[in-house]
């Protein structure tokens, strides 16, 4: 009956230690290259951030311990404090994507003919690049050329310089960068959507939920998780907004529109003041870390559940 | 093919013991059934007789070698896994050739050895179908296709037809059995369902918490269990338990409410002592004479048996009848179990006195 | 998908709701069309109608020059040899990216999904630091790193910091879809012979095509769209397409050329917009997938 032309098993095997833990050291080994690249590149440029943050530094004359004067400098700095007030405009602004794109995506979770185009269109935003985006709302507030100003003169308003104003201009800016956050938190909430147990909102129907009783009572819980990462992703966006800075303002007029990100970068690599521009990191650096315990405390929590 | 010893095996996850001590030997050619609740650590232990888990002490033995410290590839076992574990991007015939084209036996080789057991399970116009495109019992045949063409020294079976429905199980059920007749490979076949258990196995292992309870053939523990644990597990509908007493001549069963019980030819030693008794439901007899009145809760008639759910000695016990009785809820019967059919266990311990 | 907020179907084919439904659909789409719109008028427009003209009028002189003009001749800072240089260098730059971060987020995700010890949640938390920091934390020491290792402004210098930057969420990725695998089929593979990276490759890897497209869409996007990467580590020679059309906006030699730019400006983003047309309900799933990405 049975087939014997396979050549018999080798039956000596030597019960090694490699044998016993091959299973879990193997994958040790897989991550160890992974982890010390992450390493060389991420977690010791941290540390070499908050480090350089004491020092003085041009990059032509040799290093010089300055102790806390970057950050005394940077407390006592006009420019500073607009970023940080900046930053928290785009986080306050930034948390009306979330409810945004709730709303697109209660609106687009329809059976209608043309929903899918409709669908596409408001991803858009979210595909192309922020340069893309940042010069096309550049264009439509441009005072001189701007589709804005051309739309308003039909109604005999006369011209505005919002993108140029100082008062002004970082809340254009805030507007181009939610234009894609709105997409990005509508695909999120259209993905928990197509996600949902139907049988629960029946459920609920049957017991006479409509309307905003099903909304906030049904819908809302279960859609916590989409909830939970369209606000992580919203702060993460607000706190790292550098692109459109960069591309619709260059932080201007008069440093009005600067945020964080922006002013790092500025003061390393424009004005080549690397210590003040590596104490800037640091503050990001904080806020964003009491943001990320939140961030882990909470995954953590749920993934134990 | 081969035997299989398994020896004083130890595993533990941390603190929390799975298997303590278990001993099987497992004979050439025997299809032997692990059955017990869940969470009794039978799995873990198929896990450890394929390699997928190492034992923290004991040894496991295939013929003549020790295989303890052996990964699983290296044990010539082949293996049945609960959801079949197919590959879903491998045709049925890739799926079960892997493992032979993994050793680089030649094509020619593995063509024989895929047809011939596609021949026995019936899939040879299945061969270039995706397990996708096929239905739950074909899957299943699959994956016992793949462990056939390995003609390994052991099968081992993972709960294989816990995810069919009702009719199905009973076709694989024959079909596995028919398989090993012909066969005739070493057999560890794990399930929950102790009907499975009693209906394929040459030699059943009862386990419970990680220990074994009882080893013996399925006729074996359903008339002679060792112990209460085995006795309730063992048979369908489950055996009924009465506590109470034995009186000092041995002749009556005392139950705590004060009905009696006859008895025959008790052991000494159980004489005025304190115990359960265990009675099947199908050993009870309406006895208009010596029967206790027993009021009638449920009645389930499934056509070839009535099952009738009534207060007896104080509590409700099931009772089996093949004739059709003509009797409703709340009537009272006059119900008796059959002497000779009678167990008695220790009330502490649950052990078997006979 | 039934419709969770309107009404069943059977009760309406117009209703006020439905035909507001579609009043509101066609003013959003519209909103999000005109500057599109507005901008593919006026690349085909010539330039003097753009200084007389209204923004929103059809073109009466229909010219294709902006665009062969976009490509071939605009001026990024010194040079003037159209977008065309950044076009390729953003390929470039991509495919080796994509690969590479694919491969090794595959590799990591592999190996975390079957590594059930202590530590991995440390590792986790780590991996979700390198997704979350802003790169303005540690870009400066990055360049110094880079530079002292000959990589910085260099092409494989942007690829390793694409690469680096892509693990963690491609790691997560591919754990993520490891770890919803059935753990039997891994089971059944040790059982057939198979060691531990032989089950990755000829196991789980052939089973993960639906995530590598996944992967592979947000990774070619990501990384066409990236600005300040580029911007920071590629190097002039190497300047990815983002980079370049921002310098032909802001490079202001005589008069701002608005067909010119609009040209470049749409030429740059049809990549990643083909990527999308494309990939269908792939890139929902990848958007929604690499959400922790930010």
């Amino acid at each position: 009956m049975s087939i014997t032309s396979l050549k018999p098993l080798n039956l000596t095997f030597p019960d090694t230690w490699w044998r016993r833990n091959q299973m879990w050291v193997t994958p040790l080994l897989l991550l160890l290259p992974a982890a010390v690249v992450f390493t060389i590149f991420v977690i010791i440029p941290i540390f070499q951030s908050i480090t350089l943050s004491f020092y003085d530094w041009d990059g032509i004359n040799p290093k010089k311990w300055v102790g806390f004067s970057n950050y005394t400098e940077l407390f006592g700095d006009e420019v500073f404090w607009k970023a940080i007030f900046n930053n928290i405009w785009w986080l306050f602004a930034f948390m009306l994507g979330p409810v945004f794109g709730l709303a697109l995506a209660l609106f687009l979770n329809q059976n209608v003919r043309g929903i899918r185009l409709a669908k596409s269109l408001f991803f858009f935003p979210f595909v192309i690049s922020q340069v893309v985006v940042g010069l096309v709302f550049g264009w439509f507030f441009n005072s001189q050329f701007g589709l804005l100003n051309e739309l308003l003169s039909h109604f005999g308003v006369e011209p505005l310089a919002l993108i140029e104003g100082e008062n002004t201009a970082t809340f254009v800016v805030i507007l181009a960068g939610l234009w894609p956050q709105v997409s990005y938190c509508m695909i999120l909430y259209l993905t928990g959507l197509t996600a949902m147990n139907g049988e629960v909102i029946e459920a609920a129907r049957m017991d006479g939920a409509k309307g905003w009783n099903l909304l906030w009572h049904i819908i809302l819980p279960q859609l916590r998780p989409a909830t939970f990462i369209a606000v992580v992703v919203s702060v993460v966006g607000a706190l790292r907004s550098f692109d459109l800075v960069s591309i619709m303002t260059l932080g201007g007029p008069y440093n009005s529109s600067t945020v964080l990100a922006y002013m790092m970068y500025e003061q390393t690599f424009l004005n080549f003041r690397y210590g003040y521009g590596a104490a800037i990191a640091t503050v990001l650096f904080i806020i964003m870390d009491v943001y990320i315990a939140f961030f882990l405390y909470s995954m953590l929590k749920r993934e134990a559940r | 093919m081969a035997s299989l010893g398994i020896q004083n095996v130890v595993k533990s996850y941390g603190v929390v013991p799975v298997v303590r001590n278990v001993s099987i030997d497992v004979a050439d050619g025997e299809f032997v059934v692990l059955v017990g609740p869940s969470g009794c650590g039978k799995s873990t232990l198929l896990r450890m007789i394929a390699g997928l888990e190492m034992l923290n002490s004991g040894k496991i033995t295939i013929g003549s070698r020790d295989v303890s410290g052996l990964p699983a590839k290296s044990r010539d076992i082949a293996m049945v896994f609960q959801n079949y574990a197919l590959y879903p991007h491998m045709t049925v015939a890739e799926n079960m050739s892997f493992s032979l084209r993994l050793k680089n036996v030649p094509q020619e080789e593995i063509n024989r050895r895929t047809e011939r057991a596609s021949k026995i399970l019936g899939l040879d116009k299945l061969l270039d179908r995706r397990p996708g495109q096929l239905s739950g019992g074909q899957r299943q045949r699959v994956a016992m296709g793949r462990a056939i063409v390995r003609d390994p020294q052991v099968f081992l079976f993972d709960e294989p037809l816990s995810n069919l429905d009702a009719k199905l199980r009973v076709q694989m059920r024959t079909e596995i059995k028919e398989l090993h007749q012909r066969l005739r490979t070493t057999t560890v076949y794990v399930t929950h369902d102790q009907i499975e258990a009693m209906t394929m196995a040459d030699r059943i292992v009862v386990l419970h918490d990680g220990i074994v309870e009882q080893i013996g053939s399925p006729l074996e523990l359903y008339d002679r269990p060792a112990n209460q644990f085995v006795a309730g597990f063992i048979g369908s509908p489950a055996m009924n338990f009465i506590k109470g007493h034995v009186d000092a001549s041995g002749q009556t069963f005392v139950a705590e409410t004060g009905a009696e019980i006859a008895l025959k030819d008790t052991p000494r030693e159980v004489h005025g002592r304190t115990v359960t008794l265990g009675i099947r439901p199908e050993h009870f007899v309406l006895d208009a004479q010596n029967g206790l009145a027993s009021q009638v809760i449920v009645v389930e008639p499934t056509g070839a048996e009535m099952q009738i759910i009534c207060q007896f000695a104080g509590q409700p016990v099931t009772a089996v009848f093949h004739e059709r009785l003509n009797v409703r809820p709340d009537d009272v019967i006059k119900l008796a179990p059959k002497p000779e059919a009678i167990h008695l266990f220790d009330a502490a311990t649950g052990v078997a006195l006979r | 998908m039934s419709s969770l907020t309107t009404s069943p179907k059977r009760r309406s084919d117009l209703t006020i709701g439905r035909i507001g439904l579609y009043a509101f659909l066609i003013s959003a789409a519209l909103f999000f069309l005109l500057p599109l719109f507005v901008m593919l008028l006026t690349s085909v427009k010539p330039m003097e109608e753009i200084r007389n003209g209204n923004l929103l009028a059809f073109p009466n002189v229909f010219t294709l020059q902006p665009w062969v003009k976009a490509w071939t001749q605009a001026c990024t800072g010194l040079k003037c040899e159209g977008i065309q240089v950044g076009f390729w260098n953003s390929w470039f730059i991509l495919i080796p990216s994509v690969i590479l971060s694919i491969a090794a987020g595959a590799l990591n995700g592999y190996a975390l999904s079957f590594w059930k010890i202590r530590g991995a949640e440390i590792l986790f938390a780590i991996l979700m630091l390198g997704a979350f920091v802003p790169y303005q934390v540690y870009i400066f020491p990055l360049v110094q790193i880079t530079s002292k290792l000959g990589l910085f402004n260099t092409l494989p210098g942007i690829v390793v910091v694409h690469t680096i930057f892509g693990l963690p969420v491609m790691t997560l990725l591919f754990r993520n879809f490891y770890v919803s695998v059935p753990r039997d089929l891994f089971s059944a593979a040790r059982v057939d012979g198979c060691g531990f990276l032989r089950i990755f490759w000829s196991v789980m890897l052939p089973m993960s095509t639906p995530i590598i497209v996944v992967a592979a869409i947000l990774q070619t996007t990501g990384i066409w769209n990236d600005f300040i990467l580029g911007l920071v580590f590629a190097g002039r020679e190497n300047w990815p397409m983002t980079v370049q059309l921002n310098n032909v906006i802001n490079s202001t030699q005589g008069e701002r050329e608005y067909n010119v730019q609009m040209a470049a400006t749409i030429l740059t983003a049809l990549v990643p917009m083909l990527v999308y047309f494309l990939s269908g309900r792939y890139f929902v799933r990848g958007i929604a997938a690499g959400a922790v990405k930010g």
